[in-house]
């Protein structure tokens, strides 16, 4: 063993299993009201692994995970009340909510496939911007189309509970144990699938561009290609996550797929370390964990004897999360957890180098 | 083996201008199947362009560029690759795996498991795997590295940094190989080793442009040597016979005393 800290493939598939398996039984032991705090933490948590690979390997920053978590979201949440608005109060009007929750990513992966063609010929900050416009656009749709989404007022509501071969799993609002317990299962799931991309022929291909698009289309790889299927499964996994999200609270309004949403996701990427497949579910549930306590903290009428006004929580969010963004970039461009666990390494004694 | 008459590579009057500067123009000359070949020539001759024009980074303005009988000019490098073209690049940036996966990166060019394999991991992909993992351990043992088979690539230093590149250009199996300056910073015993692995390759059939600056290399290891001044081929022959070349001799004046 000459690399320094890496476990042999055995035990570290057994520790993410059983890692997996405590997230899924802590879903059955929370609270109703932490328990969704800990779903939503899940759910980016598989945005952030796709977002992770998409950035890690790609090298390409999407600011538009939060469009594609809420393609998802109104995809399964329209398909299960219905297309036709005038119809939604037929019971029958729409399709199974499990069908349409695995509809949500395929067609979130068929927009990215399609806009994923002209936008990966951008490269740095103007992919940036172009998933940033596709964010707005989205946004500008979903109230424009009120009819059809529902709009800001009175918004969706998907009343329709989940439920796979007879089995219930969502129906009281903010999420029952098992929707959670199903979401960090899922967690597992993309965890496991993320490890396995990266360590096969396609994974060492993405590590080839992440190097350098040159030398690894040199070697035979198709570098546009394999963007572009990252692209896809990215943006299915933020699909699916916005599927997942739609019966949660069984309520869907734009309020919650702002901009800054798109933006909190690479915050995670960033502090979980790009291309760290570990450090996205980190970086997930410790930014998700921020963000709520920073609304707790911006919600109070009044901080350290000053009055805060209505807009406070966002301005603490913004604030706080533009300088872990500045700060992980100017010092921790790899990510904090990979520089931590390089900081862990050098404190140990120094192995024998041959 | 090619057929006799079918050249490796051949380039075919290819011109490619920047602007008003001619970096190569009509140039044409091909590779016989086997051999080790040197292109050498001043700084400015045109030898980046040429090496950028057939890896498939550039495109040639004029002429046609072929590897074997196909015709590659208008093909986009990872094709040309899978085509059976290698490229060791003078500068390779070393990625976060160890030398072994790094190595593994070459075996892309002859092996198919995609994305969904890659996650779902049915058998074939397991043997595939497996067959991967051997030819860079063997491309490893040809340029006698297997010993740091494990270590993480970028803790390399430049020396066997440059061997991991070969070994990985080895393990696409290509059929012609082009080196951008392969010894190029290399202290004497490496320079050694370097030119032993050609050596080896030479008698395994290998087809090899080089380009290379220094002379005593390329003396050593060269059967042929092409001269380009200025974009175009001002000499063509054995090292002893360029060496002797009054228009060599008059390009390199005051640039490279080691002529």
């Amino acid at each position: 063993m000459s690399r320094g800290g890496r476990l042999p493939g055995l035990l570290r598939l057994a520790g993410t299993l059983a890692a997996g398996a405590f997230a899924i039984w802590l879903g059955y032991q929370l609270g109703p009201g932490d328990r969704s705090l800990y779903t939503l933490m899940g759910l980016y948590a598989i945005v952030a692994i796709g977002l992770s690979l998409l950035m890690g390997f790609a090298g390409q920053i999407s600011l538009g995970q939060g469009a594609f978590y809420a393609l998802g979201a109104y995809t399964a949440g329209i398909l299960t009340v219905g297309l036709d608005p005038d119809d939604r109060f037929l019971p029958e009007a729409g399709i199974d909510p499990a069908l349409a929750v695995v509809a949500a990513p395929l067609l979130t992966g068929l927009v990215a496939a399609v806009i994923g063609v002209p936008l990966l010929r951008l490269r740095g900050h103007y992919l940036a911007f172009a998933t940033l416009a596709l964010h707005l656009i989205l946004l500008a749709v979903i109230f424009a189309q009120s009819r059809f989404t529902g709009g800001q007022d009175p918004g969706l509501a998907v009343i329709e509970p989940l439920e796979v071969f007879g089995w219930q799993i969502t129906g009281v609002t903010g999420g029952t144990a098992r929707h959670t317990a199903i979401v960090w299962g899922l967690v597992l799931v993309t965890l496991l699938v993320a490890l396995n991309l990266v360590g096969s022929r396609a994974g060492r291909a993405l590590q080839a561009i992440a190097t350098s698009e040159r030398t690894a289309a040199a070697a035979g790889v198709n570098v546009s290609a394999y963007k572009l299927r990252l692209f896809v499964l990215s943006a299915s996994l933020a699909g699916l996550a916005g599927a997942l999200y739609a019966f949660m609270l069984q309520f869907l309004s734009p309020d919650a797929f702002g901009v800054f949403l798109s933006i909190q996701f690479v915050v995670m990427v960033a502090v979980g370390g790009l291309g760290s497949i570990y450090g996205a579910v980190v970086g997930a549930v410790a930014i998700t964990w921020l963000e709520h306590e920073l609304r707790e903290l911006g919600t109070r009428p009044s901080l350290l004897g000053f009055d805060l006004p209505d807009q406070a929580p966002q301005v603490f969010s913004v604030g706080v999360f533009a300088v872990i963004l500045i700060v992980v970039i100017l010092f921790f461009p790899r990510g904090l957890l990979p520089a931590l666990g390089d900081g862990m390494r050098r404190l140990r004694p120094a192995r024998d180098e041959s | 083996m090619a057929e006799p008459t079918t050249p490796a590579l051949t380039i075919e009057s290819v011109s490619r201008s920047f602007g008003a500067v001619h970096a190569v123009e009509d140039l044409s000359f091909s590779l016989p199947a086997g051999g080790l070949t040197c292109l050498i020539g001043p700084n400015g001759a045109g030898k980046s362009t040429l090496v950028h024009c057939i890896a498939g980074f550039l495109e040639p303005d004029e002429g046609h560029i072929r590897l074997g009988e196909r015709d590659v000019t208008r093909w986009s490098a990872h094709r040309r690759a899978l085509a059976g073209l290698g490229i060791v690049f003078q500068v390779m940036r070393a990625p976060q795996l160890d030398v072994l996966e790094s190595t593994m990166i070459g075996c892309h060019a002859w092996t198919r498991a995609g994305f969904l394999e890659g996650v779902v991991r049915p058998p074939w992909q397991w043997r595939e795997e497996r067959r991967i993992r051997e030819e860079a351990l063997r491309a490893l043992e040809l340029v006698g590295l297997e010993r740091r088979a494990r270590d993480p690539a970028d803790a390399l230093p430049l020396g066997h940094l440059r061997l991991l590149s070969i070994a990985r250009v080895l393990a696409q199996r290509p059929q012609v190989l082009l080196l951008d300056e392969p010894v190029a910073g290399l202290r004497a015993a490496e320079k050694r080793q370097l030119m032993h692995v050609f050596h080896d390759l030479r008698q395994a059939g290998l087809t090899m442009l080089l380009i290379e600056h220094d002379m005593q290399f390329v003396g050593s290891v060269a059967d042929r040597v092409i001269v380009l001044d200025r974009g175009k081929l001002i000499a063509d022959g054995t090292p002893a016979e360029v060496r002797e070349d009054e228009r060599v001799i008059g390009a390199y004046l005051g640039t490279a005393a080691a002529l």
